[in-house]
């Protein structure tokens, strides 16, 4: 069977309904370097692109598309793309683009990247871990350990253990 | 689940009105650059698909001309194309009276949606001492087949690290747990959460690495673990339930357990006992208790024998009894193992502050042990035992080798007893020894073959010396 492509209609659809969600994500991933959140961006919304997944619903979309920035992220890490900036490149990009990071922020963003996903898709867009384990492809137990040791860390950077044990 | 403090911070992270629309624009622009390579693509892969197509028809039609020239051969054809389709009979018939065939949606059975729940709770405060572990459990999560339980092992003080497989230890623990009455018994050894990145050096970079990760952090006293308890099939899963876990710590040997079963029954030494709504999802009383440990604290005194080796002549050797007292000592059981010929009982034992290793060793030498009836009716638990193992790397550690009590011996028992049991030097080489102190004794042949010793002992139960070793 032939595959189509999505359409520009589409892609904008899905774009305005998500784009938020994903540079967040991307933005956690690349610590606030803007430049490269927003390259993995562009690349996690060309991959929509071509890809024939059909969603079952919005909650679907947005867990693929942030699973999916997630792994583009750790790619684009792991090849050593970030290093292509320059430091002065950042340094104009930050005086740019300033992001206010509170100590929070900044221990989410310090975070073991396999974490980041599980917490963030947990903690901020509200996935149950069941979901989760399924748009990550991972067993249940799997995304139960990356978010107690996530939490655990949090703790240990934030120590203020109180707030997470709701 | 939403944390404030999370959300709020990730929440900062504003996507720049401006910024969006001209990623958009970029995305978009991009877009049809790829599907307009994709096309070409796709075209040139239609067209040479359909030069393939059209040789092999080509070369079929040729075929069958050449065969409908020879008239028998056509006949045989046409008979065959009538019995399998006549389509003159599908199209003689009104499209009101063909036979109905399903829908595609109704064919296709709908798995529809599963009710699950997901809960969380937290039990910082629940923390069980194991012996040398500590147990902390920090949270669970039942999701309607599976119970997950996560927690925190540290060892303290240090315990030796079981290093035969490339240095990562690996604390045998098993668990077993009642759900709504389901008895439910399994063995695991002890799950690590991962806790940093294990990367092969042959890694290319894509894909995740992380399930081929470990992590041993004990060595530093601590280690995350997780357990998962698949809940037994066919359990209702409404209103209050109930779960029972018990954690058993010990020195196991893995295949032992596969190829005999329950060898671990009478080591329990913690449950987590937790309930929680199937309606609600919501978890109820959490209680972490220890179970009943095997252990006694000895008490009176026992003279400890030792032979002065440099005092050794021809003639003569100074021996001596050394009076000390037991108390402060405390004796437990560090695992019981079951065999197919027995069981193998290794016990620990504190002793006294103030002793020295090489007091520790000999008071284990002089050891024995009984096995008391304890209702028990067998002749195997009656009689001494002597075939005890030193570890002279920890002398504080002995272990009753191979008694011969059998799986089926203990099946229905709810416990077995130990007696400790004291061999004390009473004459040696013709030499009657004092409770407490030096004697000149005759030398043994001049060969110092320990064979040429005689030696008569006193055996006798020390006081508080009896250990009782649950089985259930």
């Amino acid at each position: 069977m032939r595959q189509t492509m999505r359409t520009n209609e589409q892609i904008a659809t899905i774009y305005e309904r998500n784009a938020d969600s994903v540079y967040r994500v991307c933005m956690l991933f690349f610590r606030g370097r803007v430049q490269d959140a927003e390259d993995a961006l562009q690349t996690t919304f060309l991959k929509l692109l071509g890809n024939p997944i059909r969603f079952e619903n919005p909650s679907h979309e947005r867990a693929w598309l942030i699973v999916t920035a997630s792994n583009t992220c750790r790619d684009m890490l792991a090849s050593g793309w970030s290093k292509r900036v320059s430091a002065d490149e950042e340094r104009v990009l930050a005086q740019a683009a300033p992001l206010q990071t509170d100590e929070t922020l900044k221990s989410v963003m310090a975070l073991p990247e396999r974490y980041k996903a599980a917490i963030y898709l947990y903690y901020y867009e509200g996935y149950s871990c069941r979901e989760i384990a399924r748009y990550m492809k991972k067993t249940v137990n799997s995304v139960w350990g990356y978010l107690h040791e996530g939490r655990r860390l949090l703790k240990a950077a934030i120590k203020e253990g109180d707030d997470f044990a709701e | 689940m939403r944390n404030k403090m999370i959300f709020a911070s990730i929440d900062s992270i504003v996507f720049d009105e401006g910024r969006k629309a001209a990623l958009l624009d970029s995305v978009l622009v991009r877009a049809d650059i790829q599907r307009t390579k994709r096309t070409g693509e796709a075209k040139r892969k239609t067209r040479k698909r359909a030069k393939t197509w059209m040789a092999a028809a080509a070369c079929l039609m040729l075929l069958l001309c050449t065969l409908a020239c020879i008239p028998k051969t056509r006949a045989a054809m046409l008979a065959w194309f009538n019995q399998t389709f006549r389509i003159g009979d599908y199209m003689a018939t009104s499209p009101e009276e063909r036979a109905d065939v399903p829908d595609v949606e109704d064919a296709i059975e709908s798995v529809g949606e599963q009710e699950t729940f997901t809960t969380v709770f937290l039990a910082q405060e629940h923390e069980a001492a194991l012996g040398n572990f500590f147990m902390q459990i920090d949270e669970a999560v039942c999701d309607g087949q599976s119970v997950y339980l996560y927690g925190t092992l540290r060892a303290d003080p240090q315990i030796p690290i079981d290093d035969q497989n490339d240095g990562i230890y690996q604390p045998r623990v098993f668990y077993r747990y009642d759900c709504t009455g389901a008895y439910m018994n399994s063995y695991t050894l002890l799950n690590y959460v991962y806790k940093d990145d294990y990367i092969p050096d042959d890694w290319d970079g894509r894909g995740d690495p992380y399930s081929q990760a470990y992590y041993d952090d004990l060595a530093n006293g601590e280690l995350g673990v997780s357990l998962q308890l698949d809940l037994p099939q066919g359990v209702d899963f409404t209103g209050e339930q109930g779960v029972t876990l018990s954690v058993l710590f010990g020195d196991f040997d893995w295949s032992d357990v596969l190829e005999n079963g329950d060898p671990v029954a009478s080591i329990a030494r913690f449950d987590v006992h937790f309930t929680f709504n199937a309606d609600t999802g919501e978890f109820g009383s959490v209680t972490v208790t220890q179970s009943e440990t095997a252990s006694c604290s000895p008490t009176g005194f026992v003279s400890l024998f030792f032979k002065d080796w440099e005092s050794m002549t021809d003639e003569t050797i100074e021996v001596r009894n050394e009076r000390v007292d037991l108390a402060g000592m405390l004796v437990t059981l560090e695992s019981l193992e079951q065999h197919l010929s027995g069981v193998d009982v290794t016990l620990r034992v504190h002793a006294p502050e103030g002793w020295t290793d090489e007091q520790k060793l000999q008071f284990l030498q002089q050891l024995d042990f009984r096995f008391p009836p304890d209702g028990w009716e067998g002749g195997a638990f009656t009689r001494a035992y002597q075939a005890v193992a030193y570890d002279e790397n920890d002398p504080e550690l002995l272990t009753i080798v191979g008694v011969p009590i059998l799986q089926s011996d203990l099946d229905g028992r709810d416990s077995i007893a130990v007696q400790i049991m004291f061999r004390t030097m009473v004459n040696f080489n013709g030499t009657d020894m004092p409770e407490d102190g030096e004697v000149t004794a005759p030398s043994p042949e001049q060969n110092g073959s320990e064979g040429g010793w005689t030696q008569d002992e006193d055996f006798a139960e020390i006081e508080n010396g009896l250990l009782k070793i649950p089985l259930s």
